[in-house]
């Protein structure tokens, strides 16, 4: 195990965030077993003012966390590499790290995206008096907790597996992939220029479906489907970068590794893609949150919600336009410049 | 024209409160209404919660049971961020004036103006208007250190009262003065008033309602209010 000043950071903002939002789950917990608007008792009372407390504790814990685990994906990708024997990317890293890297980096980012919805949702709760809310967000709070819990468990096992004298292959895993340029040239039997058409015509979809939703302040069922399209668009999106696109950024044909965008050597190009990346998802599944609301017949808090989710719909646009151009432009002046694409 | 303010069954208990008598509760079961446009004077013994309850009218406490009423909302409940924005229409009067001492008797009465629209100009005229009308225009450039008890007092009532707030809060507004400023400060209330503010005098000086048209007396016994006739 490491003890990097960087690793440490982590694990001690991990710590800080994980108290928080303990705090904040034990008035959760209460919030959905007692609160009761029309109460006047003292019980209530103490209730209201303990959610403003704990929602300020969650307010804390989601930017911690937001944080902490910014800092890791640079610790993975621009430290421990150096430390790891034959690593050159978050490659070699994760490999070192065994199944805890990828398991702690999954429930890092469930735990993301909850708390990011909770956020988003929360806004729209203090910004009503009554704050209606409030039911709904402790049981995020409560989903949150264990995730996060996991998270860090996740974490510890990753590091406590990393074994720095033992080498790793790094990107070689990568080229194993395949064995004939044919194979190179197709992702789960289908082949790549095919993989592009799909991630095109569903990001036309997602953009026309986030537009709607954005313009309608998040009619019912067209958030519905922004988030079906949302859920196709990441995968696509995600296979369409890897297998295709990064090459143009990497400028060598089939280095399939989503890391090496997060070196130096890349201008750390993989900070903004995968963070546009992620936040259409977020910011989608915020639209979809709450347009559940945005129908509910407490009219101050349907208009709330509505305008919130419209900001979440128009986030989404802009993001999935952001990602197109830092992923799809590259291509497009290979193209302008070279007059052909790279793969002939 | 501002809405009256309703108690409905307000209680309070400070949180270590010895809990031998009324279990603890300064207040209990408050059923009151103020209306706006009167002045509601309450009477009590000293440490009846007088104090307490002006305190909790203003926002600046929360109930313990119960809840407080403007314009039909429940105020008294809502989150922090609504309450604060509510209470930029409330004026207080406090028992101790809280006055800032590094800052001047002007800076100090303007203090009310800052996050209000305008300028220093507008806020200067203002705060020099309603020093003028309390008879301390004089005391403008001085320190709050140099003040006297009763200067101090109509420096606060000055603070509370220049944004013509729609909610007035006075706790012993006329402690320390004479007569002549006693009256001043009673006739501006008495505006405040006339104009439709909720004005609520808490005094335990029998000689308020001289000084003070008021509408309505209500006096603070075992932690309930009721009538004086």
């Amino acid at each position: 195990m490491t003890r990097h000043p960087l690793l440490l950071a982590v694990f001690a903002t991990d710590i800080l965030t994980l108290l928080l939002l303990a705090g904040a789950a034990t008035v959760a917990f209460r919030v959905v077993l007692h609160w009761d608007p029309k109460d006047t008792g003292a019980q209530q009372l103490r209730l209201q003012a303990h959610s403003e407390t704990a929602a300020l504790a969650g307010a804390w814990a989601f930017g911690l966390h937001l944080f902490a685990t910014v800092t890791l994906i640079y610790a993975l990708t621009n430290i421990l590499p150096d430390m790891v024997p034959g690593a050159m990317c978050g490659t070699g890293v994760l490999q070192a790290m065994r199944s805890g890297g990828p398991r702690m980096l999954i429930f890092r980012l469930v735990g993301l995206a909850i708390l990011w919805v909770w956020w988003r949702m929360e806004k729209v709760n203090r910004e009503l008096p009554e704050s209606p809310l409030a039911v709904v967000n402790a049981r995020l709070v409560l989903l949150a907790l264990p995730v996060l819990f996991l998270a860090e468990h996740a974490a510890w096992q990753a590091a406590l597996a990393m074994e720095f004298q033992q080498p790793v292959d790094c990107c070689a895993v990568i080229y194993d992939q395949f064995s004939s340029l044919d194979d190179a040239r197709q992702t789960m039997g289908v082949n790549n220029p095919s993989w592009m058409t799909a991630f095109s015509i569903t990001t036309i979809g997602l953009l026309i479906a986030a537009i709607t939703t954005w313009k309608t302040c998040a009619h019912r069922t067209v958030t519905v489907l922004l988030a079906v399209l949302t859920m196709v668009w990441l995968p696509l999106s995600a296979i369409a970068l890897v297998r295709v696109l990064a090459a143009y950024h990497y400028g060598v044909l089939h280095h399939h590794c989503p890391w090496c965008l997060f070196l130096p050597e890349h201008r750390m190009l993989g900070f903004p893609i995968w963070a546009a990346w992620m936040l259409v998802a977020l910011e989608a599944a915020s639209a979809l949150a709450l347009s559940f609301f945005a129908t509910n017949p407490l009219p101050p808090l349907d208009r709330m919600a509505g305008r919130h989710a419209a900001g979440a719909a128009r986030n989404t646009v802009l993001t999935a336009i952001f990602f197109v151009l830092m992923t799809v432009g590259p291509a497009l002046w290979w193209r302008l410049r070279f007059g052909v694409w790279m793969t002939g | 024209m501002p809405a009256a303010l309703e108690c409905r069954r307000l209680a309070y208990r400070y949180p270590n409160a010895d809990r031998t008598a009324l279990n603890g509760f300064l207040l209990q079961e408050i059923d009151s209404i103020f209306p706006a446009g009167q002045v509601v004077l309450i009477s009590g013994i000293s440490g009846a919660g007088k104090s307490t309850l002006l305190h909790l009218l203003a926002g600046l406490r929360r109930p313990t049971r119960g809840e407080i009423r403007a314009a039909g909302q429940p105020v008294s409940r809502w989150v922090a961020a609504h309450r604060d924005r509510w209470r930029r229409r409330v004026g207080i009067i406090f028992q101790q004036d809280h006055l800032v001492s590094g800052l001047n008797v002007l800076e100090n009465v303007i203090l009310p103006l800052i996050p209000r629209s305008g300028g220093p100009g507008k806020w200067r005229s203002m705060g020099l208007d309603i020093l003028n009308r309390l008879n301390a225009q004089q005391l403008a450039g001085q320190a709050i250190t140099a003040l006297s008890g009763g200067q101090r007092q109509r420096v606060a009532a000055a603070r509370a009262l220049v944004d013509a707030p729609d909610y007035i809060m006075a706790d012993e507004p006329t402690a320390h003065q004479d007569t002549a400023n006693a009256r001043r400060i009673g006739r501006l209330l008495r505006q405040a008033a006339d104009r439709g503010a909720v004005v609520v005098v808490a005094a335990h000086d029998r000689h308020v309602e001289e000084w003070i048209a008021v509408d309505q007396h209500l006096k603070l016994d075992n932690g309930t209010l009721q009538p004086v006739p």
